[in-house]
This record gives structure tokens, sequence and C-alpha cells, in this order.
């Protein structure tokens, strides 16, 4: 995996030179952001060892787990792929995590107004944080996986967004609510308690995040003009079926191959019954699902899933 | 006056809820999920308690119709026997 990789942006700075409050809702979140932060190295009990003998993921989030090619494998082999499975999902935080680290130093460049930026300014050393805690012990479990494609694409999407709008949607809302959601899953299935806590320090950031897009989007979304409007439209639906498609075999599955190496698998049927089962809507409803939860009624709520693209949330299966 | 509630299985217990309505909503000590303990009284509360659902990171405070009103007293006596227990 190269160590480094470019990405131009069209990022137009904007200074502003009234420093008074004019979103007080932002403002008292910035407030609260202050008062929420701590210590990657000093608030999570580093002390511990991870704890490998049970699920270090959610089974219900480990779908793995269900599938034929991995109970046929002798248990030493399934705990090493449950360990390898693991540190590969938390990478892809770790990635996200930094992309989120990107995106909203953008963000403190491009929002219009004060409020916006103060508060962005905190949530920067928030992904700071998270890039730290999650590379951390991620260490400890296995080791760092690439970044899925589908998953970097949509992230270099939200940092080539031309409207400051799109990159607030796509990253606050979307990505960060996924990760809330994806957090909140974890924290109640993992029995490792280190992870436990590093989940649930996160999730309490990730919630300010996502309620930072919803307090901009309500009021900003209906002063945009349709045109404008209808691009952010689309490029929540191009963010979403992105990212859904990839949990569900396109992308996702083949970045996982590194997994399976060393283990007595046939790739072939493997990558066969990953796509059959998640093709399956039964599998799927059976499954907490943060998308499904956290992310599509944030943007009904928003009305950026309209009557012209609600269609195409619904061949993926959402009820909107 | 508009009348709100928490859907525990959304919540996460970030607490942000409370930030905005104060005098309405509680993290009750020793509970993972935020709760309405009262009702709001005053347009005040009630804009608050809005803008709590409308910023809500989960969705998870929704306006519910009806009275609920019934289940304020309660709400609160459990929420003070909570603070007691926590003091004590």
């Amino acid at each position: 995996m190269a160590t480094i990789e470019e990405v131009l942006t069209p990022v137009r700075t904007l200074w502003k030179f009234d420093y008074g409050t004019h979103n007080k809702a932002l403002r008292d979140l910035y407030e609260v952001a202050k008062k929420e932060q701590w210590n990657a190295a000093t608030d999570v009990p580093w002390d511990r060892e991870i704890d490998t003998s049970g699920d270090i993921l959610d089974p219900r989030q480990d779908m793995f787990q269900d599938f034929d090619f991995v109970k046929a494998l002798p248990d030493d082999q399934r705990t090493e792929l449950s360990v390898r499975r693991a540190a590969w999902t938390l990478s892809q935080f770790l990635h996200g995590e930094q992309g989120a680290l990107l995106c909203c130093g953008q963000l403190v460049e491009v929002v219009p107004d004060i409020d916006g930026k103060l508060y962005a300014a905190t949530q920067v050393v928030d992904e700071a944080r998270h890039v730290e805690v999650f590379y951390r012990y991620i260490q400890r479990l296995d080791r760092v996986y690439p970044i899925d494609p589908n998953l970097q694409a949509v992230i270099n999407a939200i940092l080539q967004a031309d409207l400051w709008q799109m990159k607030c949607v796509g990253m606050q809302v979307i990505v960060e609510g996924l990760a809330m959601g994806s957090f909140k899953i974890m924290k109640e299935g993992t029995r490792d308690e280190l992870l436990r806590k590093i989940v649930e320090l996160t999730a309490m950031d990730e919630a300010r995040h996502v309620s930072y897009g919803l307090i901009y989007m309500k009021d900003e979304l209906p002063r945009m003009p349709d045109p404008d409007r209808e691009r952010v439209e689309d490029f929540a639906l191009m963010a979403v079926q992105t990212m859904v498609n990839s949990g569900r075999g396109s992308g996702g599955q083949s970045s996982q191959a590194a997994l399976f190496a060393d283990l007595d698998i046939d790739m072939a049927a493997a990558v066969t019954e990953v796509q059959e089962k998640m093709a399956d809507p039964e599998f799927r409803a059976q499954r907490p699902n943060a998308f499904r939860d956290y992310v599509i009624p944030q943007l009904l709520r928003l009305g950026i899933i309209s009557d012209r693209t609600a269609p195409q949330y619904r061949e993926m299966g959402f009820e909107v | 006056m508009r009348q709100f509630s928490v859907d525990e299985s959304l919540c996460i217990g970030c607490g942000l809820c409370h930030e905005r309505a104060p005098d309405n909503v509680e993290i009750p000590p020793g509970a993972a999920a935020a709760r309405v303990t009262l009702q709001p009284r005053t347009d005040e509360e009630e804009e608050a308690c809005e803008e709590a659902a409308d910023y809500c990171p989960t969705g998870g405070i929704h306006e519910v119709s009806g009275d609920m009103s019934a289940s304020t007293p309660d709400d609160e006596k459990s929420l003070a026997e909570n603070l007691d227990a926590a003091a004590s």
C-alpha cells in the first residue's frame, strides 16, 4: 500500500470578519465540544490486554461467522480469521477517521460563518484523536489493512466536492452517522473491554459531528437554489449507493482478500457465498444496520431524499 | 403544548439533548439512554425540546401525540430516586 496519495481539491477558502454569534445552536455545540475533549493517551485503559478469546466484533456485525466457508475452518483458524476480520473492519474506521480529519480541515476553510468554523476546528482535534486511538488498538490486535476502494472513493468525492453543503452532508450526516451507529452496535456486542471503551468515547464525539451536520443543513438546504439542492441530493445518493454496494460484495469483499491468506479457504467458493448471502434481503434484515437506522432517517428529515431520488433508495432496500 | 419522547433503542446517551433542554431531558444516573423527565410547560421549554429533537444525532427524540403528562410524575419520581441513589 502506498503510504501517501495525492488528491487535488477545489477548495474555496472563506475568511469571515464578523466574529459574532449568528447560529446559537452551532455555538452551543462548540461549547459542548470544548468541554467533552478526552485524551487518547491517558483516558483509555491501555494496560488492559485485548481479549481475543471471544468476539471482538459484535457477532451480528461480523457476518462472516454465519458463512459455511468460515464454519468449516478448524477452531484456531476461525479465531485467527475473527481477529483479522476485526482488524480489517477497524482499519476501515481508522482510514475513515483520517478522511474525516482531512474533510473537516476543509470545513474550517469553506463554511461561510464563524460559528461553523469554530466548531469544525474542534472536530479536527476529535478526528486526530480517533486516528491515534484506532491505530494504537489495531497495532496491538493485528495490523492495518488497506482502505476499501469504495470508502476511499466516497471520501475523495467529499474532498473534491465544490459545494460546501455536499461536504457537510457527505461527511457529517452520512459518514459520521454511519460511524456513530456502527460504534453503538460495536459497543453493545464486543467482548473486549478495551475496544468497548474506545468506541464508547468515540461515539460521543461522532454524535456531535452528526449534530453539526443537522444544525447546519436544516437551515441551509431550504435556502439553496433548486439546481444546487438537487446536486446535494444526487451527491448523497451516490455516497450511500457506493458504500451500501461495497458492503454487498462490490469492491468491499475483494479488499478483504488479504484476510484469507494462509487459511484453508476456497476463495472462489467464499466469494460466491458472500455475494449470494449479501444479496439476500432476509439475511441483511437480520443484522443491525447503521445505514437503515441512523443515516437514512436523517437524510429523510433533512429532505435530502426527495421524490426524485427516493426510488433509488428503495432499490437498495430502504423504506423511504 | 407539544409532548416528546425518547426512543431508547436508538439513543446512544451522548447527552446533547440535555444540553439543549436541561429542564426536560436527562440521562438518569446509570442509564444508557436519555429520558424526557418533564414535558414542556412553557414556550421556551417547548422550543428547547423541539431543538433537542431536531438536532438529536440519532433521530431518537420524537414528538408524540396525545397527553403524556400522566407519565410525568412517575418519570420525575424515577429521576429523583436515581439522583438519590447516586448521591448515596
